[in-house]
């Protein structure tokens, strides 16, 4: 189908790799730390009794 | 794609990858420390509320006291030690709540025990912590309220804060990683130029990288392999030389008798001659035809001889083979008129027997047709040398190095009139190559010239 110097490169792949890793940093990363920590939102939790 | 670009970008993609987990750690650990702080802080002050009202009712209470009495004594204690954000309750009944929120509706309290949740109202994040205290059989539920909304808005401005720092790193990282490899695949670049420079016929250009690393290691190999390359071209120059000087050389001889020959053919067949002056000519047209057979006979010698690497030596008496020599040139010294001397002090030498002897028969013919008759042919074996030695005319010292050449011949007259055909000492380097021996001459005009076989393995 291609010949070889029309081929596409394997390692362009990597600009895409490094774009979507910029993207996952700047804004998956945020969102997945604020839904870790507001897990507990909306639960009734008792708490421990100090002890004594 | 370049090296430098795939490893530039592998690396990067690593440091996003990396600073992106660091910054979720971070971000995660910080926002729930945050967190676990306020929540603390609200419960140990809903505590503190609770036991403080607790004791100030228990103490001030009477149980003869209405229910009306009891009700406006924990409203009026409550407010003694109450924040605005503390609610109290008994059922139904809030006895005291300054916010706008009903804590029941989020967090109803049946035990003693603290609890606490985090909701969003109104788009804040509020904390709401209770417990229930039991005084004179009657429930009541103390809340304490915190909006801990901006716990959760410091995560984002973190957040925001780490992606801003993140890609000033990637930019800086990156940056640094393009100049630093362009620099350290600089010397491949060089590499590169010189085997292009190399596969174009440049053989004189030597890479000079110093480092010693795997460049370095890659660049002193690749100068050995020019020198290898240049020296093997350049012995192929040489031999095409060669080869090409030799064919001119045999053209050359060729051509002489052979025009001797057709001379003399249209001679006889165009000119009247008498009976003898015809058999003149046809000595003439003999005396080359033998000319060229023994032309073609050294040529055959000599290519048989070339195409061999080495030959199969067997361990002789020397004495055997100089008695071999002395018998085969004893009618061609007789015939001029000298006598051989034989000095003979080695034993044994590893030869074929027959090119040896062929060798010093040659060496002994050369010496024969220098010298003078009446004179003396020494042939002497002694250390690991078997030399010839005539005291005839010699050589000039400047022709020594090109006697061996094929049909080289100094005297190129005296030669052909001995019958010389120029090939006898380009047979002698072929047959003492094929022995693992040097062939050296030593020449002085007017005084004689001596041949030497010097041989490298001697028993």
């Amino acid at each position: 189908m291609f010949h070889k110097n029309e081929r596409p490169s394997k390692w362009g792949l990597l600009y895409l790799v490094l774009a979507v890793s910029i993207l996952f940093s700047v804004f998956i990363v945020p969102k997945v730390a604020l839904a870790t920590v507001e897990r507990t939102r909306g639960q009734i939790v008792t708490a421990e009794p100090p002890e004594k | 794609m370049k090296l430098w670009r795939k490893v530039s970008l592998i690396a990067l993609i690593l440091v996003v990858l990396a600073t992106g987990a660091c910054s979720l750690i971070m971000l995660i650990r910080s926002g729930k420390s945050n967190l676990a702080l306020s929540i603390q802080n609200t419960l140990t002050n809903q505590q503190v509320r609770a036991a403080s009202w607790s004791t100030a009712m228990a103490s001030e209470l009477n149980a003869s006291d209405s229910s009306v009495a009891i009700r406006s004594l924990a409203r009026y204690l409550i407010a003694k030690f109450a924040e605005p954000t503390t609610i109290l309750r008994s059922g139904v009944d809030t006895i005291f709540n300054n916010t706008a929120l009903n804590p029941n509706d989020y967090l109803p309290i049946s035990s003693a025990a603290q609890q606490y949740i985090i909701t969003e109202i109104d788009s804040r994040s509020i904390l709401i912590t209770g417990s229930q205290i039991t005084i004179n059989e009657k429930d009541y539920q103390l809340y304490v309220v915190s909006d801990v909304t901006s716990v959760y808005t410091n995560i984002e401005t973190m957040a925001r804060q780490f992606a801003f720092i993140n890609s000033g790193v990637i930019a800086l990282t990156g940056a640094i990683l393009m100049l630093l490899l362009r620099a350290v695949l600089r010397p491949v670049r060089t590499l590169q130029k010189s085997a292009a420079a190399l596969a174009s016929g440049v053989y004189d250009q030597r890479i000079t990288i110093s480092q010693d690393d795997e460049i370095g290691d890659l660049a002193r190999d690749f100068n050995r392999m020019t020198d290898a390359v240049e020296s093997h071209i350049f012995a192929l120059k040489e031999e095409a030389q060669r080869r090409t000087l030799f064919m001119s050389a045999l053209t050359h001889e060729m051509k002489t008798p052979v025009a001797g020959i057709s001379g003399c053919a249209q001679t006889l067949l165009g000119t009247k001659m008498t009976q003898e002056e015809q058999e003149d000519v046809l000595m003439l047209i003999n005396q080359e035809c033998l000319r060229i057979e023994r032309l073609s006979q050294k040529l055959m010698q000599i290519i048989v001889l070339k195409q061999e690497d080495t030959c199969e030596l067997a361990s002789t008496s020397v004495s055997e083979l100089l008695d071999g020599v002395q018998t085969s040139a004893a009618a061609l010294l007789h015939q001029r008129g000298l006598s051989l001397e034989i000095r003979n002090e080695m034993e044994t030498l590893p030869m074929e027997q027959d090119l040896l002897t062929s060798l010093f028969l040659n060496l002994i013919d050369n010496a024969g047709k220098a010298s003078q008759p009446g004179g003396t042919i020494e042939l002497i074996a002694q250390g690991n040398t078997i030399s010839v030695t005539d005291h005839g005319c010699g050589m000039p010292q400047e022709e020594l190095a090109r006697i061996t050449q094929p049909f080289y011949m100094i005297d190129r007259s005296r030669a052909r009139k001995n019958g010389g055909i120029g090939l006898g000492l380009a047979l002698a380097e072929e047959v003492v190559r094929l022995h693992q021996a040097r062939l050296v001459f030593e020449s002085e005009p007017g005084v004689g010239t001596t041949a030497k076989v010097v041989f490298k393995h001697v028993s």
